[in-house]
Formats: structure tokens, C-alpha cells, sequence
């Protein structure tokens, strides 16, 4: 059955129904007409055959005239008998329960009997040995010098062989069978020719409508002629212009949109530079200051650290974004960085640490640096104590598990906790966060991948989030509660291959 | 007490750095473009230049370029960001460090006691005991007390960095150093700094002192683990 | 697409009944029909009267036609289960003048034939008839003379 449909395949669909269509009209045409034909030289011929029989017989019984006995003698029947046979037939005459004749008297139905009986010339085609034959029946009257017609009692009955017939009817059912497969053939052809035609441009549609979707915004159809599908063609290239302009529209304004961000964020940065560079002035001078005074300087510190930290975390954002992002990679023992962060924060103490040494990995140490640094402090400000960090080697991979023993991430907050400005806990006053760190912490994360462009500039980036190349391994970060309580983040990195 | 030229444009940014580092103990000499800083720089020397690369006029990297063609006081350079082409630009026309704006005093602070640290000319932080004696390897000669370095007997003009730099190698001939234990050593950041800072460093220290910087033979590179001095 | 292939398939099968197929009886002209040459003679068969024919060299007068009758039937017409009631002691026979039409002149009173004989012989002679040309004075009618008496006009029953 499996060859059966690999064969019909290529036909389903509108081929099948243009070929049966035109096979079926065809087949159909050609059978009445072939039929209707046939049927009617069928009639024809034996029609022909039977009269010349019958005549031919009647001929031959009028030259039996005058009888001379009745009852006719065996010998006169034998004459008799001789008399209608020619050679194309085989005579029986019969009088009472004589017989004489080749004629085999099962030939001869009751039927037939009944009709001769009332004085009518009759006939009949039946199957003599498997043979199709005629048989002419008739009585045999006698004028009386009166003028009266009188039945002798005699009756005649010849057979005539049809098998020339016969042949003549198969020779031509013959032809109309083979005229009929000729039609078919020529209608599955004339079929396939015009569902070419048909098919061809609706298979050139279907391409450009594919290459569209897969994100060829230029292809087009070739328009050819003038009718329906020459239409469909023209709008469908209207439509994809249509498409492609509104498409470059929007990227022209999303990447409008993201300079804006960009430009505002980097306009910030002035000022605060400004402000920033004084604040370790202030913060060493609050505790000198008179309240509220004192009091006045930490706030207004406290708020410039917090914008400065917002600020540069956009501008994070907006080099994601824009795939300015680069990786400086470098080839790192993985616990040392790791403990490297935490003893910069002075962390060291707070969390528990499974960092086997000799781990290496091909890494960005300040990318590095700023996903642990934002998990771990997320840990111990947002989860509860233990923290725990633990580094392990799996082939192609180097991962990394932050997990806490606090009450772990709400359901719903789970699949938004990456998502920029998320803050989970809204009860929070104030955050100490700009809730773009677990979203900076991922996309450092996904920085991190293995195809030959790892460390130049991802510049085609744009857009291509959904549509990571197969074969690529990227690094990924995620989130999720322990089944002891807690949460748990996990940050893989893939090994890259050094260059050579 | 050291000497702080600082190269600014920015009037806020300026003023507040200068606030800073005087309150941090520096005497500053501040200037709002390229041109000042030079003539500043004839008029009266600095230990230590702070330069913003973004500069009306001469841009920073020019700047860069000449004060270090004619000394080898280190320079600082102040990015607003800290993507591929102002780091390695500034990197490459000679400065010894970078910070990015915008920078808390303490960060700069650190930096410049880093940077001068390598001179030797830092008077908080002494210097270590000097070993005498001059080192010879190959056609190079290193005086770790005086240091200066000479190559076939002509001392060669290294920034401080990149002397620090060699010193650090040499003094371990043969051992391979990875880029973060270099970046704590010499440049005395912590741990996860960027690399970039030691690749530029060791590309103008193998222009000056390699006979075939595409071929060294001094400063090694050993892929994947760091740099290594020798063996010859 | 089901109804076509419906409608091919009766086309078809109204095609498979190919062939010169046995049929029923069809009729058409009447009977063919010729004259005699012999003797018309009625024999009795199962109480019904049977023409007969007997070959003769001309076509018989009456009187030789009602002559054979008198003679009986022959050994076939025997064997076909003919009989007759027709004694031969009516002979000799010959055309009568009794004034009445046809008369047959019997050698015995025709009262003392039966009443099947009688038929026998009337039936024998009106055909019989038809082949001579009969005498201005016989009539239409038929009678039987014989001894004295007369019996008629007789009429030719229709025979089975």
C-alpha cells in the first residue's frame, strides 16, 4: 500500500480532480457514444441476419409445394427435410411425434412452439452448444382448392449458426473498448497538459508565499497573461510591496525607538558623571553634617547611586538590543572568578560555596562577574540563608547554581522573572534593585554561545531571538523552586572551542 | 602628593573630578580640551594624566598619542562606554588604564594610585625593596632598581605599565601567566577585569623591545593560558 | 466524484452484456402456405374428422376422390391411428341427376350410413369438388342418393 500512495501522491489535490474530471467526462462520453453504437450495429446485424434467414427459408419451404401425402410419410419428411436444407443450417420437421433433422429438438423452446402454433412464422436466438444460434419455426399450411388455409400438421424448424455475427458484434465491441482507452488516455494527458498549466502558476504562488512567510519580504510572482491566476499574481505582489513597506516601516520606527533609549540613556550618563564622581565626597562628609542636613546629603547620595546603577543598566539593555554587545572572552579558572566576585562584595563569608578547582571555561569575566554578583545578591537579599553556590562540569557545558532557602518563586511570578522591570515583590517599597538585573543576568547569559561569530560583535542579532540557528548552543539562564524549598538558579554556559 | 592632569570637557564633570581628587589628597590641574592640556603639560609636569577621549578640538586619542610619544607619564583614560573601539583605540594610542564614566571618585582614586604605584612615584605606597643588579636576557637588560631597560645597550622609553609589565614576567622567566592574575598584579584590579587591558599593553610592549614583534621572543603568547616571558 | 464513478459503472456493465445473447420469441409473417396435389380424403381420428392426402397423378374427381375414401385408409394412414366409417360397399359411386343440386349416386341407401361417415364423405366430395367442372344442373347443394332414398343437403363440418 505504501507504493500505492507514493505513486498517487503526486496527484492528489487539484491534478487528481482535474484528471478525473476530464478522465471521467471523457470515459463517459466515450462510452455512450461508443455504446449507444454499438448497440444499436448489434440490432443491426442480427436484425439483418434473421430476415435473410427467415426469407431464405420461406423460399425454400415454397418450393416443397405441392405436398402430395398427409400424413407425410418418414420418407416424405426425409424430402421434405432435404429440401429446406442449404448449407448454412440444420432442418428438423416434425408431425405428430416424428421427427426427421439434424435439428435437435431441445433447441426448440415451448415458447417458440406456442407462437407457430397459432399459425405465425416465429423465431428465436438461443444457445446451441454454446453457440449462438437462430432457430426460424413455422407450420406448413395447405390451400384447399376451396381457398381454404388448412395447418398440413407439419411443422418446420431450421437453426442457423451465428458465430459470423457473433464475430462481427465482438469485432466491434472490440474497437469501441479500444476507442474508449484511447479517449482515456488522450483525456488523462490533455488533463495533465492543462493542470500544468493551471498547477504551474499556483505552485509559483505557493513558493512566494513561502519565501514571504520564512521572511523574504522582495519575493515576488512573475505575472503572465491576463486572467484569474494573472490577477492573483498582481495582488499578491501588491500585497507582499504592501508587506515589505509597512515591515520597513516598523523596523524604522523600532529602531527609532531603541536609539531614543539609547541616546536618552547616554545623555543621562553627563550628569550623573558629574554627580557621581562628588558622592564619595558627600557620603565621607554626611556624618559631619548638622540633621537634617546629614540626613538630606545620604538621601540625595543614596538616589544618585540608585540612578547611576539604573542608568547603566539600560545602557546594558540598549546594547543588547541593538546587538552592540561584545564578548571579551577569556580562557578563566571558573571557581577562582567566582570567588573573586564574592570576595568584591564581601559575600565570602554569607554563602556556602561547591567550587571544584580546574574548571576552566572560554568566558567574559565581567559578564561573568555581573550574573553571579546579581544572583547571589538576589539570593541573600530576596531568599533567606543558606545561599549556596555550586559549580559542576557536564561535556560542553559549565553550570553554575545559585539556590537559597527562602520562600521560593511564586507560580506566577516564575515566568516573568526575567522579564525587564519585573519586580516580584510590589509590596517592596523601595527597591534596591533597577529590576533590570535578572533580565541583564540572562541576556549576559545568552552572550555566551558557540557559533564562529562568539567573539566578534553579534551584529545580526536583531530579531533573531526566536530563531537561534540549530547546532548553536546557547547559554541560558533559569529559574526554579527547589523541591526542598527555595529557589534555584541555574546558569549554563557552553564551552567554546579554542580558536586555533 | 601627587600631580593630576585632568583633560575634560564636560564643565560639571570636570568640576566634580577635580572636587574629588582634591579631596582625596591629589593636586589637580584641570583643563577642558586637548589643546590646554598640552600646553598645560609643558608648563608644568604631572604624575598622572586623566584624559576623556571625547574631546572637541584634538579628540583624546591624538591626545594620548602625543603626550606619550614625548613621556612616559601614565595616562588614564576616561569612555563613555566601554565597547570594542574607544577601549581598544585608547588602549592602542597608549593608555595604561581606563574608567568608565560615569566614575565614583574612589574608582578613579584606585586607579591612579595603581597606575602610580608602577612609577614608583606614589608616596603613600613606597615601593618594594629593590632588588640590584641588572638582568640580562638575550639583547635586553633590566635594572629592577633603576628601571630602566635597555635593549643592545640603548634604553628603550616604556610607559610605567608597560614596564610593570615586563618586570612581572621576567621575574618569573618561563612561567605562564594567565591575563586575570597579570590584571591583579600589575594593574591591581580585581579579579574580573577586562583582558583587553593586558593584550594592548603587551602589543606595545613587544613594538619596542622585540627585534620581530610578530615573532617574540621575550613576551610569549601561550594560547589559552596567558603570556610567558621566554624562554629564549 | 462518488456519482461519476456510479454512472462509468453502470456504462460499463450495460457494456459487459456483450455478444449475441439468447432472446425471446419474435414473429412476423404469417405461416407459409401451397397447394395440394392428391386426393383430399376425411379419415376418422379420435372421433374427429382428418383430411388426408393421398398422391395421385391428377387432381381427383369426386367420384374417384369419394371412390378412394371407400377403399380405406393404407397402412400408414393405419399406423398414423386413422380410421374410417366408410364402408366400401357404397361403391360404386357416380355424380347422380336427382334434379336436387350435387347429388352422390351410393350403391346403398346413404341412411344406413353413420353420421361420421356421412361427414366423411360429404367433406371428401365437396373437395373434391373445387377440381371438376360440374354439370349446369347441379346446384350448390350437396346431397346422397342411394337405393332409392335421398339425404341432404349436407354440409362439411369445420374438422379439428
Amino acid at each position: 500500500m505504501k507504493w500505492l500512495r507514493a505513486f498517487v501522491a503526486p496527484f492528489r489535490g487539484l491534478r487528481l480532480r482535474l484528471l478525473l474530471g476530464f478522465a471521467g467526462l471523457c470515459v463517459l462520453t466515450a462510452a455512450l457514444v461508443a455504446g449507444g453504437m454499438y448497440v444499436l450495429a448489434r440490432r443491426e446485424i442480427l436484425q439483418q441476419s434473421q430476415d435473410a434467414s427467415v426469407a431464405s427459408l420461406t423460399r425454400q419451404i415454397a418450393t416443397i409445394y405441392p405436398l402430395r401425402t398427409l400424413p407425410p410419410t418418414k420418407q416424405s419428411m426425409t424430402d421434405i427435410a432435404d429440401q429446406l436444407t442449404t448449407r448454412g443450417n440444420d432442418v428438423r420437421v416434425e408431425y405428430q411425434k416424428m421427427s426427421v433433422g439434424d435439428l435437435s429438438g431441445s433447441t426448440i423452446t415451448a415458447d417458440l412452439r406456442e407462437v407457430i402454433g397459432n399459425g405465425h412464422m416465429a423465431w428465436q436466438r438461443v444457445d446451441y452448444d454454446g453457440t449462438p444460434a437462430l432457430i426460424v419455426g413455422t407450420e406448413i399450411m395447405v390451400t384447399e382448392p376451396g381457398q381454404s388455409v388448412r395447418p398440413s400438421g407439419v411443422d418446420v424448424f431450421a437453426g442457423y449458426q451465428l458465430l459470423a455475427e457473433e464475430a462481427s458484434i465482438s469485432q466491434i465491441s472490440d474497437i469501441a473498448w479500444g476507442i474508449g482507452a484511447l479517449a482515456l488516455l488522450l483525456a488523462m494527458l490533455l488533463g495533465i497538459v492543462v493542470a500544468r498549466s493551471v498547477l504551474g502558476p499556483v505552485r509559483e504562488l505557493r513558493t512566494a508565499a513561502v519565501r514571504l512567510g520564512a521572511g523574504e519580504l522582495s519575493s515576488r510572482v512573475p505575472v503572465h497573461g491576463s486572467d484569474e491566476l494573472a490577477e492573483v499574481a498582481r495582488t499578491f505582489n501588491n500585497t507582499a510591496q504592501s508587506l515589505a513597506e509597512h515591515v520597513a516601516e516598523l523596523r524604522r520606527m523600532e529602531a527609532d525607538a531603541r536609539r531614543f533609549v539609547a541616546d536618552v540613556s547616554h545623555e543621562l550618563r553627563t550628569p550623573l558623571a558629574a554627580m557621581i564622581a562628588v558622592l564619595d565626597v558627600l557620603d565621607d562628609q554626611a556624618s559631619h553634617l548638622p540633621e537634617p542636613t546629614g540626613e538630606a546629603v545620604r538621601l540625595v547620595s543614596q538616589g544618585t547611586h540608585n540612578l547611576t546603577r539604573l542608568v547603566n543598566d539600560l545602557i546594558e539593555v540598549t546594547r543588547f538590543d541593538s546587538g552592540t554587545a561584545a564578548l571579551a572572552l577569556d580562557h578563566i579558572d571558573l571557581a577562582v572568578a567566582i570567588r573573586a566576585t564574592l570576595r568584591a562584595r564581601g559575600w565570602t563569608d554569607a554563602v556556602d560555596t561547591d567550587l571544584p578547582d580546574g574548571i576552566m571555561a572560554r568566558v567574559d569575566p565581567r559578564r561573568l562577574d555581573v550574573i553571579v554578583a546579581n544572583l547571589v545578591g538576589n539570593a541573600l537579599r530576596h531568599g533567606a540563608p543558606p545561599v549556596s553556590i555550586r559549580l559542576t562540569a557536564e561535556p560542553g557545558w559549565r553550570i553554575i547554581e545559585v539556590a537559597d532557602n527562602g520562600p521560593g518563586l511564586a507560580a506566577d511570578v516564575l515566568p516573568q522573572v526575567f522579564n525587564r522591570f519585573y519586580k516580584a515583590d510590589t509590596a517592596r517599597a523601595r527597591s534596591e534593585g533597577s529590576g533590570l538585573g535578572l533580565a541583564i543576568a540572562w541576556e549576559n547569559a545568552r552572550l555566551h554561545r558557540t557559533d564562529d561569530r562568539v567573539a566578534a560583535r553579534a551584529a545580526d542579532r536583531v530579531g533573531d531571538r526566536a530563531g537561534d540557528r540549530a547546532g548553536d548552543r546557547v547559554g541560558s539562564l533559569v529559574a526554579a523552586n527547589r523541591p526542598g524549598g527555595g529557589a534555584v538558579f541555574t546558569l549554563r554556559l557552553p564551552t567554546v572551542e579554542e580558536p586555533s | 602628593m601627587s600631580t593630576v592632569l585632568l583633560i575634560e570637557d564636560d564643565k560639571d564633570i570636570r568640576d566634580g573630578l577635580a572636587l574629588a581628587l582634591t579631596w582625596q589628597g591629589h593636586t589637580v590641574h584641570a583643563v577642558e580640551s586637548g589643546e590646554l592640556g598640552l600646553a598645560a603639560l609643558a608648563a608644568n609636569p604631572a604624575d598622572v594624566v586623566v584624559l576623556d577621549l571625547m574631546l572637541p578640538g584634538i579628540d583624546g586619542f591624538e591626545v594620548c598619542r602625543r603626550i606619550r610619544a614625548s613621556t612616559n607619564l601614565p595616562i588614564i583614560m576616561v569612555t563613555a562606554r566601554n565597547d570594542d573601539i574607544d577601549v581598544v583605540g585608547g588602549l592602542e594610542a597608549g593608555a595604561d588604564d581606563y574608567v568608565v564614566k560615569p566614575v565614583q571618585a574612589r574608582v578613579l582614586e584606585a586607579r591612579i594610585r595603581a597606575v602610580l604605584r608602577r612609577t614608583g612615584a606614589d608616596p603613600a605606597h613606597p615601593t618594594e625593596t629593590r632588588k640590584t643588579g641588572v638582568e640580562r636576557h638575550g639583547t635586553l637588560a633590566i635594572d629592577r632598581a633603576g628601571l630602566v631597560v635597555s635593549r643592545d645597550g640603548t634604553p628603550v622609553g616604556l610607559a610605567p605599565t608597560e614596564l610593570r609589565l615586563l618586570l612581572e614576567l621576567s621575574a618569573s622567566p618561563g612561567q605562564v601567566l594567565s591575563r586575570q592574575q597579570l590584571l591583579e598584579s600589575v594593574w591591581e584590579q580585581a579579579y574580573l577585569g577586562d583582558s583587553r587591558l593586558v593584550d594592548a599593553c603587551v602589543q606595545r610592549l613587544r613594538a619596542k623591545i622585540e627585534d620581530d614583534p610578530a615573532n617574540p621572543r621575550y613576551v610569549q603568547t601561550v594560547r589559552g593560558f596567558g603570556y610567558r616571558f621566554g624562554p629564549l | 466524484m462518488i456519482k461519476r464513478g456510479v454512472l462509468l459503472g453502470l456504462v460499463v456493465l450495460a457494456c459487459v452484456g456483450c455478444g449475441v445473447r439468447p432472446s425471446g420469441v419474435i414473429s412476423g409473417l404469417p405461416a407459409p402456405s401451397g397447394p395440394v396435389n392428391g386426393a383430399t380424403l376425411f379419415l376418422i381420428r379420435d372421433d374427429q374428422l382428418v383430411p388426408v392426402l393421398r398422391a395421385t397423378t391428377t387432381p381427383p374427381t369426386m367420384v374417384q376422390a369419394v371412390t378412394l375414401l371407400a377403399q380405406g385408409p393404407t397402412q400408414d394412414e393405419i399406423s398414423a391411428a386413422l380410421r374410417t366409417q366408410v364402408p366400401a360397399g357404397i361403391l360404386p359411386v357416380s355424380l347422380g341427376n336427382s334434379g336436387h343440386g350435387t347429388t352422390l349416386d351410393l350403391a346403398v341407401d346413404p341412411n344406413l350410413l353413420s353420421t361420421m361417415a356421412i361427414n366423411q364423405i360429404s367433406c371428401t366430395a365437396r373437395d373434391a369438388q373445387a377440381n371438376q367442372i360440374l354439370p349446369i344442373t347441379t346446384g350448390p347443394e350437396f346431397f346422397l342418393a342411394g337405393a332409392g332414398r335421398t339425404v341432404g343437403p349436407l354440409r362439411c363440418p369445420p374438422t379439428g
